[in-house]
């Protein structure tokens, strides 16, 4: 089937298999390996991209459904000038990356939850990231990096 | 015939879709469980995306009814303004429902057509009344209530091609508090072993309750109406009596609806922790576990 999509900015025709999956597809037709398959049924969470500014579990979702649509992955995160995003930088200052495998997904939900709502309380952090599964850190210094970019600041009650 | 895979654009879109296409059909919104179940995807016959459908996602009330499109998101019901005020209980359940990932994915028209034994959304539109208007393939409406629609485990009497379209609640009989509660292994991502719908009247100077009407989910295949323990509680002060009339009702209940099940002894005692939870939720009073009695 044939599909237009835009991938982290860019707005590309592709023919995809009715079947595929959309991680499958970001991972092994345009190399965005930042896009971790963990368990292809929605628990894990590191396969999380935002489709129209929303997190989505990209194994839950096949790859036709995303024709018309705005994909950003991790990869698409980066400012203009090639850095980390703020948010990613938080995560590295807060030492949130043990094994890094969970952390595209963690931080692409975690970018999801800003982008709806600047300044969660640590509860709407908390159940915001509970798709997603760390099996390193423990979930405090990531909790801690969203906290650092509420954008707005003002300490809620949790 | 290769699998073929279309987006219908609107409800034209998709009839004109339906009138030709040839073999079976096979309708995706969210994909979050048919991406997970055993088979997947069919491999042959038209996969049809219905998730951006024009007329198919909407949250809308009249004077008569609640009326709510199939493919509106899980994420979506939560938030909506209308439903946390008519029926709360339904935008609890939908909270609590899979990950934020999944509720933006996850559809209510899904939830109802897997017909899971712990659907999340099942036993609030159980006991909200809910109807369905379903599409036939050849272009036929009809409209189902609940137990006409729910049949078993994974079982509903929708034929090959039928598309559940719309969800309805109607507004009358509609009781001023609803709550939803729901024990999983974890507070979240978590598939229910238990939940707990109730709408009813509380008169929270009084403390008495009026009218109530409570279902269980994820305790027989399919949601359970709990008339005996809701009728513990009609014109009844909340107290420890009450408390422990409830908790004996609830018990009873689930001993009844599952003799011999391997889950029963964890779950008759289960039952009663969340009704207790529950009685919290509905009456907004705390300390309902430590009423003299209440678990006793």
């Amino acid at each position: 089937m044939n599909i237009r999509v835009t991938i982290n900015g860019q707005t590309r025709a592709f023919d995809v298999d009715p079947r595929q999956r959309l991680s499958e597809f970001l991972r092994q037709t345009l190399d965005l390996t930042g896009v971790k398959e963990g368990c292809r049924e929605g628990e894990c969470g590191a396969c999380t991209v935002l489709v129209d500014d929303k997190p989505v579990n990209s194994c839950l979702m096949l790859a036709f459904q995303a024709d018309g649509r705005r994909i950003v992955t991790i990869e698409g995160l980066k400012t203009s000038a090639g850095d980390l995003s703020p948010l990613q930088r938080a995560f590295v200052e807060h030492g949130a990356v043990q094994c890094g495998y969970c952390t595209p997904g963690m931080i692409m939900a975690a970018e999801g939850l800003l982008r709806e709502n600047p300044a969660p309380s640590e509860a709407e952090i908390r159940h915001a990231l509970a798709g997603n599964l760390c099996r390193c850190t423990g979930f405090q210094t990531i909790v801690a990096a969203v906290r650092s970019q509420m954008r707005v600041r003002p300490e809620r009650a949790a | 015939m290769a699998l073929q895979a279309a987006i219908p654009a609107d409800l034209g879109a998709l009839r004109a879709l339906l009138a030709g296409a040839g073999g079976p059909v096979c309708y995706i919104a969210g994909g979050t469980d048919l991406l997970v179940a055993p088979r997947g995807p069919p491999s042959e016959g038209w996969l049809i995306d219905i998730s951006r459908t024009a007329g198919l996602a909407f949250i809308a009330a009249d004077e008569t009814k609640l009326r709510i499109g199939a493919t509106t998101t899980i994420a979506a019901l939560a938030r909506d303004p209308a439903i946390r005020r008519l029926f709360g209980a339904l935008a609890q359940a939908a909270e609590l429902c899979g990950s934020a990932q999944i509720r933006n994915r996850a559809t209510i028209g899904g939830n109802v057509a897997g017909a899971s034994p712990a659907g999340d959304l099942l036993p609030a539109l159980k006991c909200a009344g809910a109807r369905f208007v379903v599409l036939g393939r050849e272009g036929g409406e009809r409209r189902l209530s609940f137990d006409a629609l729910i049949l078993g485990a994974g079982r509903t009497s929708l034929a090959p091609g039928d598309l559940i379209a719309e969800v309805e609640i109607p507004l009358a009989g509609r009781l001023p508090r609803s709550a939803f509660v729901k024990l999983g292994r974890r507070d979240d991502l978590a598939i229910s072993r238990l939940s707990l719908t109730m709408e009813a009247d509380f008169d929270s100077s009084t403390r008495r309750f009026g009218e109530a009407r409570l279902v269980a989910g994820a305790v027989a295949p399919t949601p359970l109406s709990l008339d005996g323990a809701a009728e513990t509680l009609r014109g009844a002060a909340l107290g420890g009596p009450l408390a422990r009339a409830f908790s004996r009702a609830l018990l009873n209940a689930v001993d009844a609806a599952i003799p011999g099940r391997a889950s029963r002894p964890y779950k008759r005692r289960a039952v009663v922790g969340l009704g207790l939870e529950l009685l919290e939720a509905i009456t907004q009073v705390k300390g309902v576990d430590a009423l003299e009695g209440a678990l006793a």
